[in-house]
């Protein structure tokens, strides 16, 4: 990840597309279609990643109507990781509300980097959008910064390193991934317009943020056999939808 | 344990402090019009003094001018970026902010709906703070506040460092050295520097 205009946090690459990305690997596709029947549908599925000018998966800023948007903000499964982006929730969503959206999601964040592009969104458009969605990733995960690179890193559960794993052990124990997300929170409860709905998601096996979060959870995978599939997002895009009308 | 007043964290209950748990008048008798903000720890708080003898105090009465302190006692990092950023979108914005970390790493932890600053008796928070600083999370943490406050900020702010804390800020123009200075000597040289720079933005 890496810092883009306006100070947001962007993957690495911008104004690109790409065929495969994150754990969406064009080796894990060659291994995983193997094992696959014949109707598979992400056999001969081509999915395009346009990652645009601030290393986010939507279009242009330059090009979205500040008028009428939804803002996204999460991980990969908002990104849409594996799916065509037709198949996502954030565009399934907006086209049935009618509306633009914008998708500052980034692949393996945590809160921290949603809740510094939600802040930064905030400061920098001036034109504020209708609703905000937050998808809340697993509350361990965070970014690091090594005074010697340029780019940010994400570390998870996933990450082999000792002082990760055992940073994510102390987090959990002493309460402090607690105090990360009241933080959050606290934030989006103080420094949001009260005329912006703000609507949270999480995944129902996740350990909770907020009373008030929507659940959901995936009931079919995604190409990378990993992320959400296309179920996964209808159902979460119905349920958001009915939440949104209500 | 601290205190969470309309999402604003303040210090511990206890004498000397309004409200908000913040050592400085209540928010309604702050002049809105003409006042500095004070964020950061415990050097800004200076709890073994009395409030006349802080800088804050003696630089109010120098420039005549009101101010919010909303530093927290080890509030760290995370309890500035949340009082900076609240502060800043419930109240008009000061003419200038400083800031000054003794602890700029610290952490807390919420639990039972209460948030603590660290206690470093416990070994689990001592692996923690050390694992942290190895891992990058602290410097990552430190880079992305430092820019969310440059954005949220357009007034002056003033940092003040001294050589064992770790600052906040790498690279800010305005910063002053307070190693070896009273109190009296900070808010002496602060307001010299910060008559001057409004002099000189004067139209």
């Amino acid at each position: 990840m890496k810092f883009k205009e306006f100070d947001f946090i962007g993957h690495d690459q911008d104004n690109v597309t790409l065929k495969f990305m994150s754990s969406d690997t064009e080796q894990l596709f060659a291994r995983n279609v193997k094992g696959q029947k014949e109707d598979w549908i992400y056999k001969s599925c081509q999915i395009d990643y346009n990652i645009n000018e601030l290393g986010h998966r939507c279009k242009s800023l330059s090009n979205l109507n500040l008028e009428n948007y939804i803002l996204f903000l999460g991980c990969s499964n908002t990104m849409g990781i594996g799916l065509p982006l037709e198949q996502s929730f954030p565009y399934i969503v907006s086209q049935t509300l009618n509306c633009d959206y914008y998708n500052c999601s980034v692949a393996g964040t945590g809160i921290d980097v949603i809740e510094y592009n939600l802040l930064i969104w905030l400061s920098q458009i001036k034109k504020k959008p209708k609703k905000i969605i937050i998808q809340y990733p697993d509350h361990s995960r965070f970014i690091s910064k090594n005074i010697k690179l340029e780019n940010l890193l994400v570390c998870g559960p996933w990450n082999p390193e000792k002082n990760i794993t055992k940073f994510l052990i102390y987090a959990e124990r002493t309460y402090h991934n607690h105090a990360r997300k009241f933080y959050i929170e606290n934030l989006v409860k103080h420094v949001v317009s009260d005329d912006i709905q703000v609507i949270k998601i999480q995944q129902s096996a996740l350990k909770h943020y907020d009373t008030n979060a929507l659940l959901f959870r995936g009931v079919d995978k995604a190409r990378d056999l990993i992320h959400p599939g296309v179920k996964s997002h209808e159902s979460l895009a119905k349920l958001l939808i009915e939440n949104i009308t209500k | 344990m601290m205190q969470i007043v309309d999402g604003l964290i303040g210090n511990t209950a206890g004498d000397n402090l309004n409200t908000y748990g913040h050592r400085c008048k209540n928010i309604e008798e702050i002049n809105f019009n003409n006042y500095f903000l004070i964020a950061g720890d415990n050097f800004n708080l200076s709890f073994d003094k009395p409030i006349e003898e802080t800088y804050p105090y003696i630089l109010s009465k120098i420039l005549k001018t009101s101010y919010y302190n909303i530093s927290v006692f080890n509030g760290g990092m995370d309890v500035f970026k949340n009082n900076m950023l609240i502060w800043k979108n419930k109240f008009p914005s000061p003419k200038f902010v400083l800031i000054h970390f003794s602890f700029l790493n610290s952490l807390t932890h919420y639990k039972d709906e209460k948030l603590y600053s660290s206690n470093f008796e416990d070994k689990a928070i001592v692996e923690l703070f050390e694992t942290g600083n190895y891992n990058g999370y602290f410097n990552a943490k430190q880079l992305l506040i430092s820019k969310l406050i440059l954005n949220y900020y357009v007034c002056p702010i003033y940092q003040l460092y001294d050589a064992v804390n770790l600052k906040l800020f790498d690279n800010l123009i305005n910063q002053l050295n307070i190693d070896n200075l009273s109190h009296l000597d900070i808010a002496d040289i602060l307001s010299k520097q910060i008559t001057s720079y409004f002099h000189r933005a004067r139209p």
